[in-house]
């Protein structure tokens, strides 16, 4: 019965958003290795790939198209025991062209057991050959919590939900973006874990066609120790 | 798809790939685990002393797995407060532990504490306190039934804390006895935080 609640919604929630306004949906495998390089430094590597497969403003609706590939790498210095700042840069690749992009980065996280919440504060510059150098400031609040228990263990599901609010500014124009971000986790280890999920984003929000992204997300998180040598 | 893209494609396969083969060379186990269990999978035991202990309270059962062994908690609230009451496989009660507020202790008492504190850690923030009381199982009953008992018993403090420690923070968890004296410090190993940073 929740299953076919849940297929009504997604049907009933796919339509409004094809006929409103424009519709686009995918694939967004996503990969974050991270290495400790120093008591409170770290380097975190990331690769992340878009892949359409349905998008209502071609004449092909329903098509596969490869659309992109970020790299990215970030240096991460931990401020407290919860608080990070990071910085780094991305390096995309889509149509051709290449992209540059800074990014700084300010993060936290808050206990309430057995919930985290998670804080990021992003603002980050975009440059290209073709385009206008890109700026945008970001917020996201996360949500984490365990399926079972008081605390996410090895070999554990749980549940992360994530709300994003992006601020665009390119050639004098403003822009919005909201992105939802459901996933359901699973603890392989204290130093693995895997998402999947959905990552629902509400573009040009200030513009009167708003555009629709949802991309299905499977996320991949990794911590390499080494260990010192004796 | 043109040349340029199917390469592309190709070369960031190989990538994964390679990173897949290298990451699983150093994966990790943490054993220690704790997950809900269902009122009829705890020992009788444990069972009648939480039911001699409190009048009709909804307590969650859990069963922990760790290097130091395996447990049975029975969690509840009861009057705000939030209790746990830890038992051993064959369900005999080892410790109470209720959550208080700093505030809740005595001037003196929150003196001595912040003096053991002090001595431990440069900076710290008090995140949680934890009475905790070890004795007999009648003298438990009557402690936690606010009764008085002429037994003896043991009241520690567990204290969860942010602390900075050579110029790092981390999370500790601090045992002090009545008279605040320090008995244990153990660092807690927090959760990787990546998924929620990046």
């Amino acid at each position: 019965m929740k299953l076919l609640i849940c297929t009504l919604f997604s049907f009933l929630f796919i339509s409004y958003s094809w006929s409103q306004s424009s519709f686009s949906s995918g694939l967004l495998p996503r990969i974050r290795v991270s290495t400790k390089i120093g008591d409170n430094l770290k380097l975190v590597n990331g690769i992340e790939s878009r892949q359409l497969l349905i998008d209502n403003t071609r004449e092909e609706s329903f098509d596969y198209e490869y659309v992109l590939t970020d790299l990215s790498s970030l240096l991460s210095y931990k401020l407290g025991s919860s608080s990070k700042i990071n910085a780094g840069y991305l390096i995309r690749f889509e149509d051709n062209e290449v992209f540059h992009r800074t990014i700084q980065q300010l993060s936290w996280v808050q206990y309430a057991d057995p919930i985290r919440f998670g804080h990021r504060f992003v603002t980050d510059q975009t440059f290209g050959n073709k385009q206008s150098p890109k700026f945008r400031t970001r917020y996201r609040l996360t949500l984490e919590k365990p399926l079972s228990g008081n605390k996410i263990d090895p070999t554990e599901w749980y549940l992360k939900l994530g709300n994003e609010y992006l601020g665009e500014w390119q050639n004098g124009e403003f822009n919005l973006e909201i992105r939802l971000l459901p996933f359901l986790g699973y603890e392989v280890s204290n130093t693995n874990k895997i998402e999947f999920g959905l990552d629902y984003r509400i573009g040009s929000l200030i513009d009167a066609a708003t555009e629709n992204d949802l991309w299905i997300t499977v996320n991949w998180y990794y911590s390499l120790q080494f260990k010192p040598k004796n | 798809m043109s040349k340029y893209t199917f390469y592309r494609n190709n070369r960031i396969k190989l990538f994964v790939f390679c990173l897949i083969i290298y990451t699983s060379s150093y994966a990790q186990v943490k054993f220690e685990k704790e997950y809900r269990i269902k009122e009829d999978q705890v020992p009788s035991q444990a069972v009648t002393f939480i039911k001699k202990a409190f009048n009709e309270v909804k307590i969650k059962w859990y069963k922990e797995e760790s290097h130091e062994g395996k447990t049975i908690e029975a969690k509840t609230v009861v009057d705000g407060i939030k209790h746990s009451i830890e038992f051993d496989t064959l369900g005999t009660p080892l410790d109470v532990e209720r959550t208080v507020k700093l505030s809740s202790l005595s001037s003196t008492l929150q003196e001595d504490i912040k003096t053991t504190l002090e001595q431990q850690f440069v900076k710290y923030k008090i995140i949680k306190i934890q009475t905790q009381w070890k004795a007999a199982d009648e003298t438990l009953i009557q402690l936690l039934r606010k009764e008085k008992t002429t037994h003896p018993y043991a009241q520690n403090y567990e204290i969860v804390l942010k602390g900075m420690v050579e110029r790092s923070y981390q999370r500790f968890e601090v045992l002090l006895n009545e008279k605040a004296e320090l008995l244990k410090i153990l660092t807690i190993q927090q959760r990787n935080t990546d998924n929620l940073d990046f």
